[in-house]
């Protein structure tokens, strides 16, 4: 017993020593220049998040530009047996996810079926067996004919595959997940794009993507993405250049409105991004290219 | 070297005791914070962190505009009411929970699409006798409606 206790206080004499190490973050040269304040603000902030838009969120807005249902858009439920990797499998399910929301939003209720059984079998194969279950099968089947109730158990079906994921420390397949939903969004706008060119809503839309891709490329690289699915990463990289070109005009800063009793604050308008017709051409090039890369 | 021992031990056992996994994090929010957004849908993914008093987080995100969004602000109690601010592309504060009794959801409309920057703040606290900050979960939390 003495010679445990003494072995356990040597082992927290090591562990407290590194502790002080690790807080102290090692020795530093004496001469390194360091603004005490920025290390104070950056040791304040524990962690910064970056938020993407579910693929509901974007299929709603594709919806509201008076775009019409294109089934062959979509990526065919049969390419599903094709991904056998944790990456083919991860990005895959934010693809098919995409086109789940995709197809309940445009009321099509039995593809909306047949893509939720896909994600099902993704997510199986990922280790996400909570998320995605018999029962989230059933309370489909029963509320085909209420949109609002769909949206609700994918919205559900998204988070418990995010909590299932990060429970277990694979924030990196998540991350992925919601790259492969964000990278069909795009794709499927440019295509109603490309069909009806005078739908400026949509254009629109395709030009806001620029500040959503700023976000999940940070979501990406905190992730470690870079490691994981590096191709993906140069590629969406190289479309973050393109959109760098689109540029926002310049205006006053925005009126803000607050109702405190109603607890909301609207914003006004502000710039507004432009996307030339070249641009959106170099843009659609580049997604399909990525989005055929993910799906082949 | 045996009262030493159980000074450690029991120092152990607290650190165990007062620490919070993620995985408890991630069901706090998904059992105490999510009715919360109803009737906002959300948008599947879950920020959250263990913050200390003192501590920020923030959150790049995207406002469309055709739609109202909710930002719910969720902490436990051990680390008391988190404050949030939210800044337009611009960097300019455009919301301070601290000006609304630190509300803990607001709902946002914008006419044109924009980047915005939400920042949590844990107030800080006293410090306690033991000098052993509380941890507690913090998550924030975007639902949408058009």
């Amino acid at each position: 017993m003495k010679w445990l206790s003494v072995k356990l206080n040597y082992v927290f004499a090591i562990a407290i020593i590194s502790t002080l190490f690790s807080c102290g973050g090692g020795s530093k040269p004496e001469t390194e220049d360091v603004d005490p304040a920025a290390l104070e603000s950056k040791n304040k902030v524990a962690k910064v998040f970056y938020a993407v838009p579910s693929p509901s969120e974007l299929s709603a807005m594709i919806k509201a530009t008076g775009a019409n249902y294109n089934k062959n858009m979509l990526n065919p439920p049969s390419n599903e047996t094709k991904y056998t990797s944790i990456i083919q499998k991860a990005m895959n399910l934010g693809v098919y996810g995409a086109d789940l929301s995709y197809t309940s939003t445009f009321d099509q209720t039995q593809e909306a079926m047949v893509y939720m059984g896909v994600c099902k079998k993704l997510a199986d194969g990922l280790g996400i067996t909570g998320a995605i279950n018999e029962n989230t099968v059933k309370r489909m089947e029963k509320n085909l004919n209420n949109k609002d109730s769909l949206l609700k158990i994918i919205s559900d079906t998204y988070l418990e595959t995010d909590i299932y994921l990060k429970n277990n420390e694979r924030s990196g397949v998540s991350a992925l997940v919601v790259a492969g939903g964000w990278i069909e969004g795009l794709y499927i706008s440019v295509n109603i794009a490309a069909q009806n060119a005078k739908n400026e809503q949509i254009v629109k839309r395709i030009a806001e993507q620029k500040l959503i891709l700023e976000n999940l490329i940070g979501l990406l690289e905190t992730n470690e993405a870079n490691d994981n699915a590096p191709e993906m990463m140069t590629e969406l990289k190289a479309l973050k250049a393109m959109y760098d070109n689109v540029k926002m005009t310049e205006a006053p800063a925005a009126d803000v409105k607050t109702d405190a009793a109603a607890q909301k604050t609207v914003i006004g308008a502000s710039g507004e991004l432009n996307l030339t017709p070249e641009q959106l051409a170099e843009i659609t090039k580049k997604i399909t290219a990525i989005r055929t890369m993910i799906i082949s | 070297m045996k009262t030493s021992f159980k000074i450690l031990l029991g120092s152990l056992l607290f650190i165990a005791s007062s620490s919070i996994s993620m995985a408890q994090c991630n069901q706090f929010a998904k059992k105490t914070c999510m009715p919360e957004l109803n009737p906002f849908t959300h948008n599947g993914q879950l920020n959250i962190q263990q913050m200390a008093p003192g501590e920020e987080a923030e959150l790049d995100l995207t406002f469309y505009s055709g739609m109202s969004y909710r930002l719910l602000i969720c902490s436990q109690e051990m680390i008391g009411k988190a404050q949030f601010q939210v800044y337009d592309n611009k960097n300019k504060l455009v919301f301070d929970n601290k000006d609304h009794n630190f509300a803990k959801f607001w709902e946002f409309e914008v006419a044109s699409t924009q980047q915005m920057k939400v920042v949590v703040i844990i107030p800080p606290a006293a410090k306690a006798a033991n000098d052993i900050s509380k941890t507690g979960c913090a998550a924030v939390l975007v639902g949408f409606k058009q």
